[in-house]
């Protein structure tokens, strides 16, 4: 039955569209049509809470937020902590990519049990590192203490770092599997080659490996900076922001404009420069990696 | 330059036998190639005398001093490998004067020799390009410079031509020898094609099953082949091994082929003149050696063409008597037709036996 309805031209074309229709309406319905509508508020006063009617104000709610002090200083804090997150990441992910690659006993086990991090939900993250950081029963404290003698209060003494290590811990297997993919793709006659032709580590790791693990390194680098930029739910459980606004970073200034203040038309406001910002970092990063 | 011995050297991998018992010498100077087919172990037996990998018990030698547990860097060697092992950030002319930073800081002679072998193998007009800007068969020959430039003990050579195409490797082929002759090294030189190894080696080692089955001269291991794989391997068209069983009549011995008889020469009369039973050997005769003719010649075996196989400037007859089939090469172009009779004269100078059991020459 079906190879005739198929061959009739009209179904041939449908059916195709039929298909995607379900995923296209989604799309449409769940992401681009509250981004317009969100687009739309940002440049109304309005408050979800009381349910007034939104009031037309132009662009004050962007020249507002752009001439506030305050979210600049956010607009630091997240810089700094995609900045330390994302090197730290890299740094580490590029160690335990190399060690990795060694082949040695146990190798897939170790990998498996490296990678867990990343299956576990950020929300949870959060609350363990709540408690790994507890100034007196928490393991990290404890063993500061055992090296350097000072008993540290991580959460409130060094909060940045704090919401740092945490994300390193969970997204530094991540560096690891983007560059331990390159290695693995750098053909074994090469690394032969670079032996045999007695290179010294260094022109090794410039003339045979960096080429081969660059692309994968600028995609797990584009990757973890949009993601750490717009982090949320482990900072959000861990530190709340605080203390004061030390780890605040602007997607919780967002979630507190919008929902413990309800001032939505500002929130909005807001993440649409957030997004805007993310579409310029993602074009620069797509733009470096082009010119490769 | 030196010489290579490997002595004794086995190399399992997990529980299948890689190389098995395999003792070789490769003159210092000399060219000497690998031979064998895939799975036959001459890459294994290469890497292990580059030190890429470690025998699983043997030893090997370089000049007489043991090597074994130095790595292919202090071993000193240059090699080339299936694929071309260019840096791709480097232009051609960096990647050559790199090979050589090891060895001297002097910019002259780095200049002086990279321009030697880059004359020596053609690629004068790509030194300043990059690898991505020339093509597979370029890239090899700039590995080769790459390997030659340097003052190497030993200069190993993996299969460098199989990835090329036919006219690239032919070419290349011919330039092998003139290269030898130039940077006057010890070449060892792995390949599973025996036109390649035969056109340029001065010593052949052939291999297979992880055994070094004979060592010698191209002539030597086309002329006198220590057994049937040699035999088999080496030559085409390929050699016809005809299962036959010999007796002595009257003073000579005749083998069977098929359902009639040839007469074997003199050395098979010595062998078998004690034995009044008939013995099963293997017989061995190039194509070439066989001639036809329409006549009933003397000694000539009866047969039908069964195949013809046009080679351009030669033929290949395939031939059959009784359930027998063999093939005859013909210069020229014969007017012989298919289904016809004719006569195949065997050369009786040029006919191998194998022993059936042992595959061991017996003359």
């Amino acid at each position: 039955m079906g190879r005739r309805n198929l061959r009739s031209p009209i179904t041939y074309r449908a059916f195709p569209i039929f298909l995607i229709i379900p995923a296209v309406a989604l799309v449409i319905f769940l992401v681009i049509f509250p981004l317009i509508w969100a687009l739309g508020l940002s440049f109304y006063s309005y408050n979800a809470l009381r349910g007034d009617s939104p009031v037309f104000v132009g662009l004050d709610n962007y020249s507002l937020l752009l001439n506030s002090g305050e979210i600049w200083r956010r607009f630091i804090t997240t810089g700094q902590f995609v900045l330390y997150a994302v090197v730290l990441e890299f740094l580490v992910g590029f160690a335990l990519a190399h060690l990795f690659f060694t082949k040695f006993k146990g190798r897939r086990l170790a990998i498996t049990l490296v990678t867990t991090p990343l299956l576990i939900a950020p929300v949870a993250v959060g609350i363990f590192f709540r408690y790994i950081y507890d100034a007196t029963f928490g393991v990290f404290t404890y063993f500061v203490e055992l090296v350097t003698g000072q008993r540290i209060r991580m959460l409130s003494q060094q909060p940045m770092l704090a919401v740092v290590f945490m994300d390193v811990w969970q997204w530094s297997p991540f560096m690891m599997l983007f560059i331990l993919a390159g290695l693995e793709a750098i053909p074994k006659h090469m690394l032969e080659s670079s032996e045999i032709d007695r290179l010294s580590w260094i022109n090794k790791f410039r003339y045979v490996v960096w080429p081969k693990i660059k692309p994968l390194v600028a995609l797990a680098l584009l990757f973890r900076t949009m993601d750490a930029f717009r982090t949320f739910d482990t900072i959000f459980t861990l530190t709340g922001g605080g203390p004061g606004t030390l780890t605040e970073v602007l997607s919780i200034t967002i979630y507190r404009t919008a929902f413990q203040f309800f001032r939505t038309g500002e929130a909005t406001a807001l993440a649409f420069i957030f997004l805007v910002i993310i579409i310029l970092l993602t074009n620069l990063y797509l733009r470096l990696a082009r010119r490769e | 330059m030196v010489s290579v011995e490997a002595r004794a050297v086995s190399k399992f991998f997990k529980t299948t036998k890689a190389l098995d018992n395999v003792s070789l010498v490769v003159d210092d100077g000399s060219f000497f190639c690998l031979l064998g087919p895939s799975g036959s172990g001459k890459t294994t037996l290469m890497r292990i005398l580059a030190g890429l990998e470690t025998p699983s018990s043997g030893r090997v030698y370089f000049g007489g001093e043991d090597v074994t547990d130095l790595s292919p860097s202090q071993r000193n060697i240059a090699m080339v490998f299936q694929f071309p092992s260019i840096y791709p950030s480097l232009n051609i002319y960096e990647n050559i004067a790199l090979a050589l930073r090891r060895e001297t800081s002097d910019p002259n002679e780095i200049r002086e020799r990279v321009m030697q072998v880059a004359s020596l193998l053609k690629i004068e007009e790509h030194l300043n390009k990059k690898s991505h800007q020339i093509d597979f068969g370029i890239l090899q020959r700039v590995s080769i410079a790459k390997a030659i430039v340097r003052k190497a003990n030993v200069y190993i050579f993996d299969e460098p031509l199989s990835n090329l195409d036919t006219k690239l490797r032919e070419t290349l082929r011919s330039e092998f020898q003139k290269i030898h002759s130039e940077v006057r090294g010890t070449f060892l030189y792995v390949t599973h094609d025996q036109l390649e190894a035969m056109a340029i080696a001065d010593k052949i080692g052939i291999l297979n099953n992880g055994k070094l089955l004979q060592v010698g001269s191209p002539d030597e291991i086309y002329s006198q082949p220590a057994n049937r794989f040699v035999a088999y391997f080496i030559g085409s068209p390929t050699i016809n091994l005809i299962e036959s069983e010999v007796r002595l009549v009257e003073n000579t011995v005749y083998a069977s082929v098929g359902d009639g008889y040839i007469p074997l020469n003199n050395k098979a009369l010595k062998l078998f003149q004690t034995s009044r039973e008939p013995r099963k050997i293997i017989l061995g005769i190039r194509p070439h050696e066989i001639s036809l003719s329409r006549e009933p010649l003397h000694n000539a075996l009866p047969a039908e063409v069964s195949l013809i196989e046009s080679l351009g400037t030669a033929q290949v007859i395939e031939l059959r008597n009784g359930s027998t089939v063999f093939r005859c090469y013909v210069d020229g172009l014969s007017d012989f037709k298919e289904k016809e009779k004719v006569y195949a004269v065997f050369n009786i100078e040029a006919i191998y036996a194998f022993d059936p059991k042992t595959d061991e020459r017996v003359f």
